[in-house]
């Protein structure tokens, strides 16, 4: 059983062709997929096919090749759609990434519901992309913002979220999974409470995607975004969901080809969902390059990603808390694939630099999270994110690594 | 003494012993940085943070004798070696040989190759800051050595001026002490009239400072040492101010708002009555009306 699970992994791993190779005179570990996971075959596959066979621009050229790439970019629509299981393709948008999908969000609806001395409701240890958005449209709107503390374990503290919560909430918008601890937040619980005082809800899933089985009816969430190249697909796609309530009313982000249904000079009106906020040339490629991508976890399976990461998360986590004066940030029960850690007396760039000469690969610094780091007054941590293709051997290579540093820095 | 140029080659020889093995010559690195004593706590100020770096670097330097101290610290071990290789060839040097100083041993180490992008930023703003230190104790030494010169030339003149008076006049001796004594008045008077009522020549001064809180939006150098100004005038007793002023450009799409903000910025100031911005084109900013700060600052030398 964990033979066939291993045989499994070989296979998966060689469809990686970037990870084949050494870095620094070692083959190369690469634990840095919070910031963007590598790509598999099928997806480099699908940007050549593309390029190669089929590029046009789609939705009106009445030729063979603009044909071709409607009905991919479409079908990669309705792959989005069920990989979240949307209601309908109609509610599933195209955008550049998350932070795209999170700035629509944040200018459509706050433009559209939002009123002097509305609340808008985050969390401290919220990414930059889900803050700034929101601070921005507080400042033309004069709402308040409010924040959602975090525990010294890296939750969300929960009673301190309902005693924010109020009749005047218009927005709660959070992360899924925190990118920089990998805490799994309690969104149900978050999106029930909402709800009753009438709040809407936005997810920030770009860490979710890539690790849970994504169902947008089950948690009933308002918004939900995310992007491709956290989840094996290429950079500059991402997914925007919203519920149809929200989207038919919502005024559009941005204005241009496509988007539109008839101008004239005296006025424009706008193309139906999901056009309606997909102003301009898509990036085409891209949205089919992710469809691949979806295919590509489909085949693999959620079950054996989330059994797999867990299983090396479980692994990593014990190996690093028996490395001297080292201690794991974000030691949430519910935990997605990140070990964030920070060791005494050791800045966390000089971690990363050293290990990056023996060929391992992760990230160093905020992590996008300074108000959190700042909370905490570390100046960041060193992070391993893990991926599908992760192995305990790899956690083997990073602990060797971390106790070589630590003899070189004391 | 060492020259910047021995000290250099002295680097490269260590670094040399270490080619092709990268752990080792981070090792090297990780050393030196150990080494390098840390700095006062006193002077890890936010103004002593060099801007551009990733990592919290501080520079604290001062004059002595003619040299340069230069005193760095950096809360990661790595970057505090870099910036010890850097301390170690232009410390206690002249600000010219600073100003001057072709730094070959990073190339010649191949550090850029061990820096990401961001940190071979962050190395030349570094350097750039210790530049701009060197470039700032070289103006006022030479303003120094001026400044002594004309106290020279003033003490020759009045000695110039008793020994004609001496000449020329049997009753010399009550008339000097008169003069000095009115001489000392006039100081006196000056002074006192300075805490409360400042000249022209001061005014203009402060004015000068202010403008200098004003940016070109794309540029990141002070409008004045950009050369933007051309003529700063200062007319008592109500002190109007008279400024006129280029842009970088006539299309230059902030040249209806900068003349309004330097007016704004002038008239903060409680001392001036009027001011007066005025828009000229002629003569045509160039390049060359920058200050040498300036061209420092974006990469002109």
């Amino acid at each position: 059983m964990v033979k066939a699970a291993s045989n499994k992994i070989t296979k998966i791993k060689q469809q990686f062709p970037i990870l084949q190779q050494e870095v620094n005179g070692k083959p190369l570990v690469y634990l840095d997929n919070a910031a963007t996971s590598q790509k598999p075959q099928s997806v480099i596959d699908a940007i050549t096919n593309y390029y190669t066979k089929y590029n046009s621009n789609i939705h009106r050229g009445a030729h063979y090749l603009a044909e071709q790439a409607t009905i991919e970019y479409e079908n990669a629509r309705t792959k989005a759609k069920e990989f979240i299981n949307a209601e309908s393709d109609m509610l599933v948008n195209f955008t550049k990434g998350t932070t795209e999908g999170i700035n629509l969000v944040a200018q459509s609806f706050g433009n559209t519901f939002l009123e002097e001395g509305d609340e808008i409701l985050l969390s401290a240890m919220a990414h930059h992309s889900n803050l700034v958005p929101w601070q921005i449209i507080a400042e033309q709107k004069k709402c308040n913002i409010k924040y959602i503390p975090v525990l010294e374990d890296g939750t969300l503290d929960m009673d301190a979220f309902h005693l924010l919560l109020n009749k005047k909430t218009k927005v709660v918008s959070l992360g899924y999974i925190s990118n920089a601890l990998g805490t799994i937040n309690p969104v149900e619980e978050i999106i029930e409470a909402s709800h009753t005082f009438g709040a809407a809800v936005l997810l920030d899933a770009a860490q979710a995607a890539p690790h849970l089985k994504i169902d947008v009816q089950k948690l009933d969430v308002d918004f939900l975004a995310f992007s491709g190249h956290k989840m094996y697909g290429p950079t500059g796609i991402g997914i925007l969901y919203g519920k149809e309530k929200w989207l038919t009313e919502m005024q559009p982000y941005q204005g241009g080809g496509e988007m539109i249904k008839e101008v004239t000079l005296k006025g424009t009106t706008y193309n139906e969902l999901p056009f309606k906020f997909e102003a301009g040339t898509p990036n085409i490629c891209g949205g089919i390059a992710l469809g691949a991508a979806i295919d590509f976890m489909n085949e693999v399976g959620h079950d054996f990603i989330q059994k797999q990461e867990n299983e090396v998360l479980a692994y990593g986590t014990e190996a690093l808390s028996n490395i001297k004066n080292l201690h794991i940030k974000g030691q949430a029960k519910n935990k997605a694939g990140v070990l964030s850690f920070i060791i005494k007396d050791i800045h966390p760039y000089d971690i990363g630099v050293l290990l990056d000469k023996m060929g391992i690969a992760i990230r160093t610094g905020h992590h996008c999270c300074q108000p959190l780091m700042d909370a905490w007054e570390i100046p960041g941590t060193a992070r391993a994110s893990l991926a599908v293709y992760n192995t305990k051997e790899d956690i083997d290579r990073l602990v060797e690594g971390i106790e070589k540093a630590k003899i070189m820095l004391q | 003494m060492n020259t910047i140029a021995d000290i250099q080659k002295q680097i490269v020889e260590d670094f040399a012993l270490f080619e092709g093995d990268a752990m080792g010559q981070y090792e090297y690195i990780i050393d030196l940085g150990k080494e390098l004593p840390s700095l006062d706590e006193q002077y890890k100020t936010d103004d002593n943070i060099v801007k551009g770096c990733q990592s919290t670097v501080w520079l604290h330097a001062f004059e002595e004798d003619g040299k340069v101290r230069f005193f760095a610290d950096s809360n990661t071990v790595i970057t505090k070696g870099i910036i010890a290789l850097l301390v170690n060839i232009l410390d206690n040097q002249t600000p010219t040989n600073i100003k001057d100083a072709e730094l070959t041993f990073i190339d010649n180490i191949n550090l850029r190759s061990h820096l990401s992008s961001q940190r071979s930023n962050g190395l030349n703003a570094m350097i750039k800051q210790m530049k701009l230190y060197a470039l700032g104790f070289e103006s006022k030494i030479n303003e120094n050595e001026n400044a002594m010169k004309n106290e020279i030339k003033e003490t020759v003149k009045v000695e110039e001026l008793t020994a004609n008076e001496i000449k020329g006049n049997g009753n010399s001796v009550v008339s000097d002490v008169s003069d000095v004594s009115d001489i000392d008045d006039k100081i006196v008077v000056k002074e006192t009239v300075g805490d409360e009522m400042k000249s022209p020549a001061q005014i203009e001064m402060m004015v000068t400072e202010k403008i200098k809180e004003v940016f070109d939006p794309e540029i990141p150098v002070n409008i004045y040492e950009l050369g933007l100004i051309y003529e700063i005038q200062v007319y008592p007793p109500l002190n109007n101010v008279f400024v006129k002023m280029t842009v970088t450009a006539p299309n230059c799409p902030v040249a209806d708002s900068l003349p309004i903000e330097v007016r704004d910025k002038v008239k903060e100031l409680n001392e001036v009555g009027e001011v007066d911005v005025e828009l000229t084109f002629d003569p045509p900013w160039d390049k060359e009306m920058m200050s040498e700060e300036a061209k420092l600052e974006l990469g002109f030398f």
